[in-house]
């Protein structure tokens, strides 16, 4: 059994924004929000694990993703669960019946009319038999059919030099060659149909063609789409090993694979009040979510479409998540329940699938204080219950610390600190983690105090900041974190907001007049002395704050524009610092 | 100096289904300078009740009782006299700052508008004159004066609104859950900017909310609200130390911090405000109910100093 459930390696998640035609032309093409960008982490089996940040850091898409419910433009996800039953199980869809009976029929004709002339008939009746087996061998059956018709032409053509017994024996064969011909056409013109109908990618249609189905165990999430492996080979049945091979699909979208992962990880969402549809019973919301994952019986039935033992398990489901009695909340509207309430269907259905890991977003946030706990009790003893992992995503460093085994603190799309959760709270290393931890209100008031707050807030996910992202708000930030033009226009703002600078703004203002582009922002002189601009400027940067004004290159006049530009930033790379990762120069 | 002075306040709202009790019988005073926290859970009426002190209930709300601002009577003085309070006397701030900003104007004209409705003849430059001093207070560029809404962060969008709120420095200052939206971080910088204002503006500020972490460390006096009732009442630092109502013990112990341990949860759910419990409506959740809890509503009491309880455990 494998003990690392979800892999993550420089997981990157970009979402585009829309731009008209015209913007993109002036604005230099597409452009994305940067949502995560960047993050490896690993999940084991068993454990809860704490995505935690501000709003806007990407831990809901990257908790997404695990479930495929994100484009995904770099890296990849590994999820790897323990085998749940080696036993392929047959899809036969009716489009596959109707395909199959169609291509029995005519090979069995076929297999007649060659039986019929005789030897070759005899001599084909293996290749016939090939026919029958729906898979890869379909194409060498194709192959012998065209072989055959031209085989049949070339001793009809031969047929003048030969002596007399092999001219009668080229005679027959020409026979039988031209008889078959219809047939041989017919059979790869319906071969070449079939294989139009089943050629395409998608992966159902693969299902399609080989008529089988493991249950897949390991599922790797990358921008082409879900590559699912099956079992690897020295798990594999010799019949799985001859017959389907190792198998590995592209899909985007919607796909037989996609459904399989959503069997395995399942979602419970921020706000249960939009998460229910209101115009079902809590039975129907269950029954829905219990029939569309029930494993699929031989001959394409869901094994349990019986609908009294849907509602039973819909009863249990209810019942585990401590809705009781059941059945009385089974006839319910979900709208005439209580959010907390709304919450517990909504874990149930997460369950009905019976899922391996549970990515919960923001499961508590919308509750009541003071039902809070419950629900969180009720996920930690369901993990017991039912052998969960959780994925478990929270702004609430507090939460997050009663209940997570290990977390990783996000902010703007990069992990900056993770590791094992009672370190990282005893001893926080990175100036955010310390941030955060400082800004949750203490329930004491004998216990007020003054909060150091970082500056300003989240920037924008489109254009984030160079370096270390958290450097524009970070009290400890080094000369080499990064900082850029916009840093330097930033504090320029700010400063400005204070009357006793205006003499400063009317020289060197407004805001708009300066550009950042890279590392460097400059504004054009023309309107003013170049001298006093650059003198203004360098006496700005005296008074900014050490690691800005240290960052400066140089503050020089380029033909017409007074640029300050800065020196690039140090490399910023994820570092093990007393048993967790963290990102941050200052180690 | 009492600045609001709230006294058996009554709101309902017609429904349907009948009236909902939203506010029984409250009584509240802030004082000039100080913070009142009025905490609750969701329904609880803690909104309905901010909302009534300005009279902005929509119009299936009935109040009765009183409220004493600015030598008026705020439950009858009529429609035109209300207008000249609110925004000018008494201010609010809500939770969601994009809501309530119009994506359609600049922060110009946010700021014009209010100015002119209380000052028709307001000049333009002295009306700009004061915006920049409340924008400076709140730490606003005032060269973003003529951008819209949507160019602000969730913070900033939040200090446009409280320097909207501050422009005729207001006495009062009713905050209706004004960081519920905003991210850890951002919360604590509002919180704090909040602070200093109330001090420098010497403002009482009605701090409603739901998390008790806020009200430990930003309110002198707290009142907890259940079911339209307020159950307890008094300085913040007695009932942190000693919380008498079961109500106020239960949401204490359930408040999630750094230090907590063990989870505390108060068994079953807030009440349907349409058919509330008989009696005290806590008592189905109630860990020391006796018979006597299912009768009438329990007294209001004052066992301490300061202290107000509505509770059968404290008889007066």
């Amino acid at each position: 059994m494998p003990d690392v459930l979800v892999r993550v390696r420089d997981l990157k998640v970009y979402y585009p924004l829309f731009r008209g035609f015209v913007q993109r032309l002036l604005g230099g093409g597409a452009r994305f929000v940067r949502a995560v960008d960047g993050i490896s982490f690993e999940v084991q089996r068993g454990e809860v694990f704490g995505l935690v940040g501000e709003s806007g850091c990407g831990k809901s898409t990257a908790g997404r993703s695990l479930m495929g419910l994100t484009p995904i433009e770099e890296g990849e996800i590994v999820l790897e669960f323990p085998s749940a039953s080696a036993k392929p199980q047959f899809i036969r869809p009716r489009e596959l019946k109707m395909a199959c009976v169609a291509w029995w029929a005519v090979s069995a004709a076929y297999l007649a009319t060659a039986t019929y002339y005789g030897v070759s008939g005899s001599a084909l009746f293996p290749f016939g038999l090939v026919a029958t087996v729906p898979g890869p061998y379909v194409d060498a059956l194709g192959i012998v059919g065209s072989v055959q018709v031209l085989l049949g032409l070339a001793l009809w053509l031969l047929r003048p030099w030969s002596r007399r017994p092999a001219r009668l024996v080229a005679g027959i064969g020409a026979a039988i060659a031209f008889a078959s011909l219809p047939w041989g056409l017919l059979l790869f013109g319906v071969e070449v149909g079939i294989l139009v109908y089943l050629g395409t990618p998608d992966p159902s249609g693969l299902v399609r063609r080989q008529g089988l189905l493991l249950p897949a165990t390991k599922f790797t999430l990358t921008k082409d789409g879900i590559l699912e492996g099956i079992p690897r080979a020295e798990q594999q049945t010799w019949f799985e090993r001859w017959f389907i091979g190792p198998r590995t699909v592209r899909t985007a979208g919607f796909s037989w694979v996609l459904k399989q992962l959503r069997g395995k990880v399942q979602i419970v969402y921020q706000d249960p009040h939009a998460a229910l549809n209101p115009a079902l019973t809590v039975g129907e919301l269950l029954r829905h979510a219990l029939q569309a994952h029930a494993p699929i019986a031989p001959g394409g039935t869901r094994a349990s479409s019986r609908l009294e033992e849907v509602n039973a398990k819909a009863l249990k489901l209810l019942d585990d998540v401590g809705l009781r009695p059941p059945d009385q909340f089974f006839a319910k509207q979900s709208t005439d329940m209580s959010g907390g309430q709304k919450q517990r269907v909504v874990i149930a259905r997460a369950l009905a699938p019976k899922p391996l890991l549970l990515v919960a977003d923001e499961p508590v946030a919308m509750l009541d204080m003071s039902i809070r706990a419950k629900v969180l009790e009720l996920l930690l003893d369901l993990k017991e219950k039912y052998g969960l992992t959780y994925v478990f995503i929270t702004h609430d460093l507090a939460t997050a610390k009663l209940v997570c085994d290990r977390i990783a603190i996000m902010y703007l799309g990069r992990l900056v600190e993770a590791g094992e959760a009672r370190r990282i709270y005893a001893d926080p290393k990175h100036p955010y983690t310390r941030a955060l931890l400082q800004a949750i209100p203490i329930p004491d008031p004998s216990r007020r105090t003054k909060k150091e707050l970082p500056k300003g807030e989240v920037p924008d996910a489109v254009f984030p900041p160079a370096g270390c992202r958290f450097h524009p708000r970070c009290p400890v930030a080094l000369p080499t974190c990064g900082w850029e033009g916009r840093d330097f226009l930033d504090y320029l703002e700010e400063r400005w907001i204070d009357p006793s600078n205006s003499d400063e703004e009317a020289a060197l203002g407004p805001i708009e007049d300066w550009k950042s582009e890279d590392l460097g922002a400059s504004r054009s002189v023309r309107k003013g002395d170049p001298e006093v601009i650059v003198a203004r400027v360098q006496a700005a940067l005296k008074e900014a704050p050490k690691p800005l004004a240290e960052a400066v290159d140089r503050v020089a006049l380029e033909l017409d524009r007074v640029v300050v530009s800065f020196r690039p930033p140090a490399r910023l790379e994820p570092k093990e610092v007393e048993g967790r990762i963290v990102e941050c120069l200052l180690y | 100096m009492t600045l609001l002075d709230i006294e058996g306040l009554n709101v309902s709202y017609a429904s349907r289904a009948g009236p909902i009790r939203a506010v029984i019988s409250a009584d509240l005073k802030i004082e000039a300078g100080q913070t009142l926290g009025l905490v609750g859970e969701s329904g609880c009426g803690k909104s309905t009740l901010g909302k009534a002190i300005l009279r902005i209930l929509p119009d299936t709300a009935t109040v009765t009782g009183s409220i004493r601002f600015a030598g008026l009577d705020l439950v009858t003085a009529e429609e035109p006299a209300l207008r000249k309070i609110r925004g000018r006397n008494a201010s609010l701030i809500f939770q969601d700052p994009m809501t309530r900003l119009d994506p359609l104007m600049t922060v110009r004209h946010h700021f014009l508008e209010l100015i002119r409705a209380h000052e028709p003849d307001a000049d333009e430059d002295d009306a700009m004159k004061r915006t920049r001093r409340v924008l400076t207070a709140v730490r606003i560029p005032p060269d973003r004066l003529d951008q819209f809404p949507h160019e602000f962060s969730g913070g900033m969008r939040q200090r446009i609104m409280i320097a909207l709120a501050l422009v005729f420095n207001p006495t009062l200052l009713v905050a209706d859950e004004p960081t519920t939206s905003l991210d850890v971080i951002v919360e604590a910088q509002i919180l704090q900017l909040l602070d200093s204002i109330k001090n420098e503006f010497e403002m009482g500020v009605l701090l409603i909310t739901h998390n008790l972490g806020l009200i430990a460390e930003y309110a002198e006096e707290m009142a907890v609200m259940y079911a339209g009732h307020i159950a307890e009442r008094g300085p913040v630092r007695d009932v942190f130390k000693e919380p008498l109502h079961p109500y106020t013990k239960g949401l204490l112990d359930s408040v999630i911090d750094l230090e907590t341990r063990e989870l505390h949860s108060i068994p079953g759910q807030p009440p349907d405000l349409l058919q509330p419990p008989s009696g005290c409506p806590f008592h189905p959740r109630c860990p020391s109910a006796m018979p006597v809890c299912t009768g009438a509503f329990p007294p209001t009491t004052r066992p301490r100093r300061d202290r107000t309880v509505a509770c059968y455990l404290y008889p007066g």
